[in-house]
């Protein structure tokens, strides 16, 4: 646990607004603002060796009105996954790209912009990725009804 | 330009690589560009496991990548134990390490099967469909499936071991061993596979770092990394295994490390047939229709047959998982790799570049 504490201790001296804690042996979270996000990402990358992104998830807190934002960024060296975590407006669902970061950040921001509708100012393709033709809300929001959509679509008979 | 020409590849290709279009742009016989294209498989997965409870999740996870499915299954159960607090039992880690290893051995084959394939060795082709084979009856005397098994659940597996399996499984590993020294002779030391590979599709260590690569495209360019040896899951952290590496980072140099891992396996099953403790295999998990896991994420990994194989699971305290992220491999490697680095080869390189950085496309579907 020593390089855990050692990268929160480095991370919350180096950012104010930021909250930084030790999740389990290897697994850092980070809280942050939207605006932190693109310079902690570089910060850990250029300065703390996290040179894999391994995933960008989104998390819809409809309850909330919130999306969040997961990056997910490990490093060999160390073998911590760290979670840099921000909250954004679901009604304005938009995010700074950090294609210019990390460059496998492209087809995940893709898929979070098909699957939730967040957009991503920045990344150079944000083109459907898997659903053709499709005119509903972005289908892993909360509040699409898979069952609605598949009544209505589909024949469907009791 | 005038003279460029667009070629639609797929989505049905006579190989296992297929189910997925590549719209390469042409100059002549090179590659100048190149798109990828999914949806052909898309099953909408990841919002199906949350509008259902969590041990219905299984049937489901185990569909995300065909040819590699048991991993998936650990991803969920790693998820829900780490969330809910559960403890599993050695023997049930012993198995699921078996389990996981079978796969990785029927997932390996699989990738012979299409690489050999892809370049026209048609006997090794049907070799490698008959070993995987053989797995899959093994996992049908485990756990009454063929390819989906539903065996790892929370707190450990679905039933014990069958009586007897130790000895069946033991005499296809002599026969097996067997049968990676055929493949050596047909195929990896075959002088026509070497010059069809050889400083083919050369990858820079820089570049697979930089491109999110794991798994066996990773450990091609020199770097051994594992999370078998990173993150020690299930029993990896009691066994003896060597993480095989290679420094030219061409296809080759990935066909070898794939062969490398598949003798690995052996070893690491015959270690686990030996050390096998008893007891219990499975902790009892609550009544399901009553299970309500408290609010938590976590971010668990393993690594699958292609490398890095992740999911991060979020809940809020109800009965049902929040959100359940997979990260597979494959979807750096389909989508950022296969585009970049089919720039400059010929039409002929597209199924071997395909089968060479083992990509499922189902996983990148989901």
């Amino acid at each position: 646990m020593m390089r855990e504490q050692e990268l929160v201790e480095r991370l919350n001296a180096r950012f104010s607004g930021l909250e930084a804690r030790v999740q389990r042996r290897q697994r850092v979270i980070v809280s942050a603002t939207r605006e932190l996000i693109p310079s902690v990402l570089l910060w850990l990358k250029e300065q703390a060796g996290y040179h894999q992104l391994t995933l960008i998830s989104c998390v819809d807190w409809i309850e909330d009105g919130e999306f969040e934002l997961v990056y997910h960024v490990a490093s060999h060296a160390s073998g911590i996954h760290v979670m840099v975590k921000a909250r954004i407006d679901r009604d304005q669902p938009v995010m700074e790209s950090i294609v210019p970061i990390y460059v496998p950040a492209q087809p995940y921001e893709r898929e979070i912009h098909e699957l939730f509708g967040v957009d991503f100012p920045g990344n150079p393709d944000l083109t459907p990725l898997y659903l053709d033709d499709w005119h509903e809300l972005p289908p892993l929001r909360k509040d699409f009804d898979t069952k609605a959509y598949a009544q209505r679509t589909y024949d469907y008979e009791q | 330009m005038s003279n460029r020409l667009n070629l639609f590849f797929g989505p049905q290709h006579a190989g296992v690589s297929g189910n997925f279009n590549i719209t390469v742009t042409l100059e002549g016989e090179t590659i100048v560009g190149a798109r990828i294209h999914l949806g052909f498989l898309h099953r909408g997965f990841e919002k199906m496991l949350e509008n259902v409870g969590f041990l219905q999740g299984f049937p489901f996870v185990c569909r995300i990548n065909v040819m590699d499915p048991d991993h998936n299954e650990q991803i969920y159960a790693m998820a829900i134990e780490e969330l809910a607090g559960i403890e599993v039992p050695p023997r049930a880690h012993y198995i699921r390490t078996l389990v996981l290893e079978m796969a990785r051995l029927s997932t390996h084959l699989l990738w012979l099967n299409g690489m050999a394939g892809a370049m026209g060795f048609y006997t090794v082709n049907h070799w490698a469909m008959l070993a995987r084979d053989e797995i899959l009856e093994l996992f049908s005397l485990i756990s009454g499936a063929r390819v989906y098994h539903i065996y790892i659940l929370p707190g450990g597996v679905r039933r014990d071991l069958p009586d007897g399996f130790a000895a069946k499984m033991t005499a296809f590993l002599d026969d097996f061993e067997q049968t990676l020294h055929d493949f050596d002779v047909a195929l990896f030391n075959n002088r026509v596979f070497r010059k069809r590979t050889d400083g083919v599709g050369v990858i820079t260590q820089e570049e697979a770092l930089r491109d999110g690569m794991t798994g066996a495209n990773l450990r091609a360019t020199g770097l051994a990394r594992d999370v078998r040896r990173e993150e020690p899951y299930a029993a990896y952290a009691d066994l003896d295994f060597e993480i095989p590496t290679r420094i030219e980072g061409d296809s080759y140099a990935r066909a070898m490390v794939i062969r490398e891992e598949m003798h690995q396996s052996v070893r690491i099953i015959r270690q686990v047939l030996d050390k096998l403790p008893d007891g219990p295999a499975w902790n009892r998990t609550p009544n399901p229709f009553k299970w309500n896991i408290p609010p938590g994420e976590a971010y668990v990994r393993v690594e699958s047959g292609r490398g890095e194989l992740g999911g991060y699971a979020v809940t809020d305290g109800s009965n049902r998982i929040r959100r359940m992220n997979y990260r597979g491999p494959s979807l750096p490697h389909g989508l950022v790799v296969l585009p970049r680095i089919l720039v400059g080869m010929t039409v002929p390189d597209i199924a071997h570049m395909v089968s060479s950085l083992n990509i499922s496309v189902p996983e990148i579907d989901r």
